[in-house]
């Protein structure tokens, strides 16, 4: 199954690297798309069915959190997994994540390898083996 | 007691997330004079800044040549330094100083909850000139690939 998957994230640099590391990991997707903040996601989740969401938690306009509650009263996208990467680190504060719902939490700074550990939770495993990170063009500088 | 935990959680957090994130080498120079860090009429210096709340209240401001923050970003994107806009090099000196900023409070009390602002681009100029290491004003200087960065928090209340 090709997983469609959403990255909300207000760094266009760190969008970029997420799909490339989950590009270049092996997993079997279908298409990406991209938000800067969580009300230009809803936006997106409205148009479109999502396997996925990939979200910051700190951004201007509507943050991951206000995302994540804002889904979760939405009847079609409340069963949408959702996956907070920040730099929020606080034992409260991922504990306040984990209660609205959201089904993993990746600390920033990351490694290549903690994002694929942790969709592979998800996801299952990755249909090619591609160690370490290298895949043609898609090869990964970290 | 709380300056030197401070103090030490900026410094793991600014070599996590410059060396995790971004493989730069890191030396953390007590030598330079922080007026002679970088030729300002040669070299434009990009000074991202951070609002934060919680136990501790203040800011933190990052410091990097444009041409350094160039080379990160299209190393870090994968690209050539031909092909990257500003708007990207902006992007990530703001990842950057909010990384940092994250990780350092969360290193210096994983208990703790603080509140971070949205990273914005400041006037070098302006803020440079209120680098200090007094107080509840802290800095580092970072030596990276011949050229240096600077990193500093100021605290305005501790609650």
């Amino acid at each position: 199954m090709a997983y469609n998957i959403l990255i909300v994230d207000d760094s266009i640099p760190m969008r970029a690297v997420i799909k490339k590391i989950i590009k270049a990991s092996g997993f079997d997707v279908g298409e990406f798309f991209e938000a800067s903040n969580g009300r230009e996601a809803l936006k997106v989740l409205n148009e479109k069915w999502l396997d996925l969401v990939l979200t910051d938690y700190n951004m201007p306009d509507m943050n991951g959190l206000e995302l994540v509650e804002e889904m979760k009263r939405d009847e079609t996208l409340m069963s949408m997994p959702v996956i907070m990467i920040t730099t929020e680190g606080s034992k409260e504060r991922v504990e306040e994540f984990m209660a609205k719902g959201i089904i993993g939490y990746i600390k920033k700074p990351f490694t290549p390898e903690q994002i694929k550990q942790k969709l592979i939770e998800i996801m299952g495993e990755t249909k090619n083996e591609k160690q370490p990170f290298e895949n043609g063009d898609e090869e990964l500088d970290f | 007691m709380k300056n030197s935990l401070l103090k030490m959680a900026m410094k793991n957090s600014i070599s996590d997330v410059l060396e995790t994130m971004f493989f730069l080498p890191l030396n953390f120079s007590d030598t330079v004079d922080v007026h002679e860090l970088w030729d300002t009429g040669k070299d434009q210096i990009l000074a991202a800044k951070l609002n934060f709340d919680g136990p501790l209240t203040g800011d933190c401001i990052f410091y990097i040549p444009e041409k350094l923050a160039k080379s990160i970003t299209a190393d870090f994107m994968g690209r050539e330094e031909e092909g990257i806009s500003d708007d990207q090099v902006k992007g990530t000196v703001k990842e950057i100083i909010n990384m940092i900023a994250g990780s350092t409070f969360s290193t210096y009390d994983p208990e703790a909850t603080f509140n971070l602002g949205i990273p914005e681009l400041v006037s070098f100029n302006y803020y440079f000139n209120g680098l200090s290491d007094t107080g509840d004003r802290f800095y580092f200087i970072i030596d990276t690939l011949d050229n240096h960065l600077a990193f500093q928090l100021n605290v305005r209340d501790d609650g």
